[in-house]
């Protein structure tokens, strides 16, 4: 029998009624890590709490730990009840999800685990009516991404005799390098076609991100105004208040580059620069942000030192407590050259954007933990209160600055001036008009991973990145990668609690700009 | 207060006092808030009686404002049918927990009783919050019957009322039917609270094992647990006639019971099996179709929660106005 269509169903009720996901299962390989257990299953289970999954959904859960269905429930019973955010847990439903929760053992490089599988899926197929539509989540190592694919395909599970669908989800890093991100894509796109393919950056799946693109494509007064004519430089900052916390040994290899510049920052300044879309379409979406991100401007190797600043934090005593140095992080080398802090300054090659500098920067141990993107506007072209001192020409002065939250506080500011009434005289002060996510919309917001997998679920790959998009994003650090690996650096070249090195203020400084403190 | 001492221009000059001493608090370094935000997205008329039911809507009209920060205009019909129009504003305010800034909406509170309610209507032209939609959450019966109502509505962009409520619900269908065809939004919270089975209906046939079960339907039964036969049930029966057409016949069972829901379940019936959707005890609702059987959970339903749903709909909603045309028909 077909799959249903949306019109195949006259009981559905577009207005009121969730997105239709047809009868499918969801295959995790690494049901045993951390991302499954306080991530994936809280946002399934959520997910299921809404009423948003179809009946007969189940997840299949594979890691080497020997289990049984039974204790795999039971441990992820646990887990949903610890980790599930801002949401209830109720025991009849979860006795009713548990039921379609099965659990395989087996090592993923051995075929005879995919075999096991397939046997499951089948079995659960019949039980179950999910008409064979299977999702592979990949929770394992990055190291084993290609070869769980091509196992998946050699068992014969990318394909369905029925026609149902088959698709994967990849967590980044998509690669470490151009090479290694094409290498892996070649592997991939052998068994499972692009359209298939899910590769997750949760950032893309907040909300406030999203919002980018309604704030700017659902409104007409901004869009005139986003161009090289009428702003100054863009600043996007992404900095975390914790550590590595026990992660020292990844993040010594990973680095904030790699971590978090090469894909979510990139992805979230491409959602903030690229053109309209002709229609909001999963390929004319991606379209947009890849021909951004293709337009980056690629730094030469003697431009990197000007571009781009490596830091790694020190220790430092932040209030009553004393905070140790990456370098005396659990299990990280004391030697270790990694990039606790990163800030580079891109430039987009195309008529709206040439000459403006995007400035990016992302740290670990810096005083607050903050997402935002401001835009600053260009200052008045004439100063006709120059007594003022917020006038352009002051020291203080205040041009338009537009505030793009992703978090903590999702939402948008404007700063602009207006007339200071006391003291009399033509005196400006800046003064800041806000929109606040929550206080607006004060209704439950998903989490990232609740979007996203109810997207994959649905079809839908708007928020997943696509192969040419992390190629391109590859190509945008791919130098300044290679320079950071080539030169060794004098570190801790920053505190832990302050906002980064030195070096980043003046990569600012050398163009008249400076980094707002967020 | 007298009537004349009640205008537009004061309840707006109290409204714009109240948003200077809020500020006056937070820059004189009041330990209150870090800062004042003032929310408007809407003006939301609530349409209440004077009398015990008072509070709960204060309670509701309260947990909306969090997700729906409003200009709330309180419209209260007094019992004393000759109590004169009385008007009060004040801002109601709560600090979001984990956040810096106190939200702050406004509210008007208009009182009359009955021979002078129509009053209030006149003085609501000049209250609306600008260039923002204007929601009346019709809560009460006596005001739904009263000649201000039609007045109020008409100035609405969507209204709400819950017609199992009303002193004649049939009745009621048929002016909303009059209404949503003549392109009024109305939103009906007996109808929004069938938006869960209707939902477990349509994921029902949302399975591929279903689809030929769909062609051999002979009838459908609505089980309902109380008498007189409850709207809700006129509301599904009409609903289901729209999407299955005439040629599938639609049985109303009385299922008596002690239970406080008023739908027990939905049974669709065909010559070889029946898919089974029903009520197994307080808050869970089993779905079996053969030989397999799934769970929902149909959490308790609060006002606010369904006048949310309402609030996420200011459009023509198609499904409604073609269920309100059968059942007015019927």
């Amino acid at each position: 029998m077909q799959q249903t269509t949306d019109s195949a169903n006259p009981f559905h009720d577009a207005l009121r009624f969730e997105r239709r996901i047809p009868p499918c299962s969801v295959l995790i390989f690494g049901a045993n890590g951390d991302l499954t257990m306080r991530k994936l299953l809280p946002a399934l289970y959520r997910l299921a709490y809404e009423r948003k999954l179809p009946s007969g959904f189940s997840i299949v859960g594979n890691s080497r730990t020997a289990m049984s269905h039974e204790q795999f429930r039971e441990k992820m019973r646990v887990s949903v009840q610890k980790f599930i955010e801002n949401s209830p847990f109720d025991e009849a439903l979860w006795e009713d999800f548990a039921k379609g929760i099965y659990y395989v053992s087996g090592d993923i490089s051995d075929p005879a685990c995919y075999a096991a599988l397939k046997v499951q899926l089948d079995e659960i197929e019949r039980d179950r009516g999910t008409g064979g539509n299977v999702l592979f989540y990949l929770s394992t190592q990055p190291s084993f991404y290609a070869s769980v694919v091509e196992q998946i395909g050699a068992a014969g599970l990318a394909q369905h005799a029925g026609g149902a669908w088959r698709r994967v989800v990849i967590e980044k890093p998509f690669g470490h390098d151009l090479a290694s991100a094409k290498e892996l894509n070649r592997r991939i796109s052998a068994v499972l076609p692009e359209r298939d393919v899910y590769r997750i950056d949760h950032y893309l799946g907040k909300e406030t991100v999203q919002n980018v693109l309604a704030f700017r494509f659902g409104n007409t007064i901004f869009e005139p105004l986003w161009n090289r004519q009428y702003i100054s430089h863009v600043q996007v900052t992404a900095a975390e208040s914790i550590g590595v916390e026990g992660r020292g040994a990844y993040y010594q290899e990973a680095g904030a580059l790699r971590d978090m510049i090469q894909n979510h920052l990139l992805q979230v300044m491409a959602t903030v620069t690229m053109e309209a879309p002709p229609y909001f379409d999963s390929d004319a979406v991606r379209d947009e942000r890849a021909k951004l991100l293709r337009s980056i401007r690629i730094l030469k190797p003697d431009e990197v030192d000007s571009h781009a600043v490596k830091g790694q934090y020190g220790p430092a005593r932040v209030g009553n407590a004393d905070l140790p140095g990456f370098r005396q992080e659990q299990g990280v080398d004391p030697q270790a050259q990694t990039d606790t802090y990163a800030a580079v300054t891109f430039f987009v090659d195309n008529w709206r954007w040439a000459g403006v500098p995007f400035y990016v920067r992302t740290g670990k141990r810096m005083p607050k933990r903050v997402t935002d993107i401001a835009i600053r506007f260009n200052s008045a072209p004439l100063s006709l209160f120059s007594s003022s001192p917020g006038a352009s020409d002051s020291p203080l002065a205040a041009p338009n600055l537009l505030i793009l939250r992703i978090q903590p506080d999702e939402g948008i500011s404007l700063r602009f001036q207006s007339k200071d009434p006391s003291g009399g005289g033509m005196k400006l002060r800046p003064v800041s008009m806000d929109f606040n996510y929550g206080s607006s919309f004060g209704s439950r917001t998903p989490s990232a991973y609740e979007t996203l997998l109810l997207d994959a679920l649905a079809g839908d790959s708007t928020l997943y990145t696509r192969q040419d998009m992390v190629e391109a994003s590859w190509r945008a650090v791919e130098p300044i990668q290679n320079h950071w690996l080539e030169t060794k650096f004098d570190f801790p070249n920053y505190e832990a609690g302050s906002w980064g090195p030195k070096a980043s203020d003046e990569m600012l400084a050398r163009r008249g700009h400076e980094w707002r403190i967020p | 207060m007298s009537s004349a001492s009640v205008d537009t221009a004061k309840l707006l000059k109290d409204l714009g006092g109240l948003w200077t001493q809020l500020g006056k608090e937070e820059t004189e370094g009041s330990d209150r808030s870090a800062g004042v935000l003032r929310a408007v997205t809407m003006t939301f008329i609530l349409g209440v009686e004077e009398g015990e039911d008072e509070a709960a809507a204060s309670e509701a009209l309260a947990l909306l404002m969090h997700e729906h920060p409003s200009r709330a205009i309180v419209l209260k019909l007094r019992s004393e049918a000759n109590a004169e129009l009385e008007g009060r504003a004040f801002a109601q305010c709560w600090m979001p927990f984990g956040r810096r800034h106190q939200i702050c909406c406004e509210q008007i509170e208009l009182s009359a009783g009955s021979a002078s309610f129509e009053d209030t209507a006149s003085l609501l032209h000049g209250l609306v919050a600008p260039d923002l939609p204007v929601v009346f959450w019709c809560r009460s019966a006596k005001i739904f019957d009263h000649p201000a109502y039609a007045e109020i509505a008409a100035m609405s962009d969507k209204v709400i009322v819950d017609s199992r409520s009303l002193s004649n619900p049939k009745a009621a269908l048929g002016l909303l039917n009059r209404e949503v065809q003549a392109g009024k939004l109305y939103g009906d919270l007996t109808w929004t609270r069938l938006t869960r089975w209707r939902q477990t209906v349509a994921s029902v046939f949302e399975r591929m094992d279903c689809q030929g079960f769909f062609l051999n339907l002979n009838s459908v039964e609505i089980r309902y647990t109380h008498v007189p036969e409850p709207i809700a049930v006129e509301y599904l029966a009409s609903w289901l006639k729209s999407v299955l057409g005439s040629k599938v016949r639609i049985d109303r069972v009385h299922r008596p019971s002690e239970a406080s829901w008023l739908i027990q379940g939905l049974c669709f019936v065909t010559a070889l099996t029946d898919v089974v959707i029903e009520r197994s005890e307080k808050g869970i609702v089993e779905t079996h179709i053969q030989k397999f059987s799934t769970r929902t959970v149909f959490e308790e339903l609060d006002e606010p929660r369904l006048v949310r749903e309402e609030l996420s709909i200011l459009e023509r909603d198609p499904i409604l106005a073609r269920v309100l045309e059968i059942a007015s028909q019927s």
